[in-house]
């Protein structure tokens, strides 16, 4: 099956409704959070809080855990790693060179977990957000920075403009391999060296032919009268409605249990939630 | 501004109360940077504001460096262009002459900025700092004159190569040019989207009297202007009207340029010793005049 990380599934929902830049400061401010807490509640919080937002984007709970494939060989790994080499806390099981310690199991499914919740929050970004909706998003986010002298006009450009020419240079690389291979060109057969060594009569026209549409595009785009972003006006202005409010309204509620348990106000509930799983009570 | 209070200047007469001409380029010359011949040689023409001009030539003649010259793109470096009342070699009026004088390039492709069709559409009113609402109004308006409003939403890569030159030049409709100059826009394009691109700049000169420069190889395209200007080694070697210049055979053998079927089979039969006039170039008048004369 495919992966869904990073990809955009059309759709009408709350979420896809969203203006894109409070779905990019909230996507923020959640991973913050999800590196802030450490504790059963702030994940209880958390995990509340990314559930409903799945609910609510339409996507499907699959789509969105399907996400998570690309990084599941990152997730096991640093879930191993947290298991076999801690050496604080009491001895669980002992075996050979490993020792395996109740703080070790601890830290290992609290890593994971992490990393689960960090990864299908922030793919909720972006199966919900078209990609143009985010460069524009991006643009006008980070204006400050323009004070500092920061090319974020010309970045977000940049960004357009790449988004925009993908599909264009997939056709042209086609075009060129077909080309090739009537000229008896193999781009399948051989090692991994031999088939390296294929690309570059492939690579090479694609460059020049690169460079020959963005030499074109910039004549295009200098006779419809663009020079840079000075005095530049969008089509497409971005509005908060009452959607982002409530969005926003729900995050606070999250992040104020998130801040609250690491004031150690709910210290009593979670210790006694950690008394229940090990009660021999060694955290 | 005239007695209606209109402000654009196909309205506009001068003072000795002719009407202005769209583009006017006086004894031009123009060669590119490293090059030692010119591309553009002493040429001078007038295009009037409401007309269709054709532009014929073959690969090289210059005439692709004629239309840069045309919206300051290149300015000359002998004689002057002037759009619309405006000198190119002023740099103060450079955005205002090119939202007067908009251009539809060759390959459909690279002249699309943005990842859906409205946002290239509006990408021109955009850089001059039109109004978000203006702006949305334009592009609506532009995507329905070129027949393109059902595709607003969808990427470029999905349109056809007709489809893509009527986003193109709805993107210059939204910077509401009076002059549109296409450089061999049919050039890359399938017998349909020929078409397609041909009947929208008729249309778009007919119904809205938009001033439209068409710079194509083919001379079926030509026939369809008001006036044809043939360029051959930088220099402008014939003009008149489609007419005109369908009858000069000698001009026509001399720049390599294959008059369109019609008139080919005019002139065999008038080789062969049909008495024909010599000047019928359309499918029907070419038909007609062989009827009486048999």
């Amino acid at each position: 099956m495919r992966s869904t990380f990073g990809q955009y599934i059309p759709g009408a929902s709350v979420l896809h409704r969203m203006d894109p830049r409070v779905k990019i400061v909230l996507t923020v401010l959640y991973v913050v959070a999800v590196f802030l807490t450490g504790s059963l509640i702030g994940y209880a919080a958390l995990t509340a809080f990314v559930l409903t937002a799945i609910f609510l984007s339409r996507v499907g709970f699959g789509t969105v855990m399907r996400a998570l494939k690309p990084l599941l060989f990152i997730i096991i790994f640093t879930t191993v790693i947290n298991l076999f080499f801690n050496s604080t806390g009491n001895t669980v099981l002992s075996w050979w060179i490993i020792r395996i310690t109740d703080a070790g199991i601890i830290n290992a499914l609290r890593i994971s977990y992490r990393l689960t919740l960090l990864i299908t929050g922030t793919a909720l970004l972006t199966l919900t957000t078209n990609t143009v909706d985010l460069t524009d998003a991006l643009e006008r986010l980070l204006r400050p920075m323009k004070l500092i002298r920061f090319p974020v006009h010309e970045l977000a450009m940049m960004m357009t403009i790449a988004l925009r020419f993908i599909p264009t240079l997939m056709e042209e690389t086609d075009r060129i391999m077909k080309a090739q291979k009537a000229r008896g060109a193999d781009f399948e057969t051989g090692g991994a060296l031999k088939r390296a060594k294929a690309m570059v009569p492939l690579l090479i026209p694609l460059f020049v032919s690169a460079f020959r549409i963005a030499s074109d595009l910039a004549l295009a785009m200098e006779a419809r009268c663009y020079h840079g972003g000075e005095g530049r006006t969008r089509m497409k202005t971005l509005r908060l409605g009452r959607l982002d409010l409530w969005a926003g309204m729900a995050f606070c509620v999250v992040a104020a249990a998130v801040v609250c348990d690491q004031c150690g106000l709910f210290a009593f509930a979670d210790n006694a939630v950690r008394g229940l799983i090990f009660p021999g009570g060694a955290l | 501004m005239d007695k209606s209070g209109n402000v654009g200047y196909n309205k506009t007469k001068t003072k000795t109360g002719e009407f202005m001409d769209a583009i006017r380029i006086e004894n031009c010359t123009f060669t590119y940077e490293g090059d030692t011949l010119p591309a553009v040689d002493h040429v001078s023409l007038t295009v009037r504001e409401g007309e269709f001009v054709a532009i014929l030539g073959h690969n090289g003649s210059g005439k692709s460096s004629l239309a840069k010259l045309m919206n300051a793109l290149e300015t000359p470096d002998e004689g002057t262009v002037t759009v619309a009342g405006m000198r190119t070699d002023e740099t103060d009026k450079l955005w205002q002459i090119r939202a007067e004088a908009g251009m539809v390039f060759q390959n459909p492709d690279n002249q699309i900025v943005a990842a859906i069709v409205e946002d290239d559409v509006a990408f021109g009113p955009e850089n001059i700092g039109v109004k978000p609402a203006e702006i949305r109004r334009r592009v609506d308006e532009a995507l329905a004159a070129v027949g393109m409003s059902a595709y607003a939403k969808h990427a470029p890569h999905t349109l056809s190569g007709g489809q893509k030159q009527r986003v193109a030049i709805a993107g210059i409709l939204a910077l509401q040019s009076r002059i549109i100059i296409l450089d061999e826009p049919t050039a890359m394009l399938d017998p349909l989207g020929r078409r397609e691109v041909l009947d929208t700049i008729r249309r778009l000169n007919r119904d809205d009297g938009i001033t439209i420069v068409l710079i194509t190889h083919f001379m079926e395209e030509a026939a369809l202007a008001d006036r044809v200007f043939v360029m051959e080694d930088a220099r402008l070697v014939a003009e008149g009207t489609p007419r005109e210049v369908f009858a000069d055979r000698d001009m026509l053998r001399r720049t390599g340029l294959t008059p369109p079927n019609p008139v080919r089979l005019r002139n065999c039969l008038t080789d062969e010793g049909l008495a024909l006039p010599a000047d019928a170039f359309t499918d029907e008048e070419v038909i007609e005049e062989i009827c009486r004369s048999l």
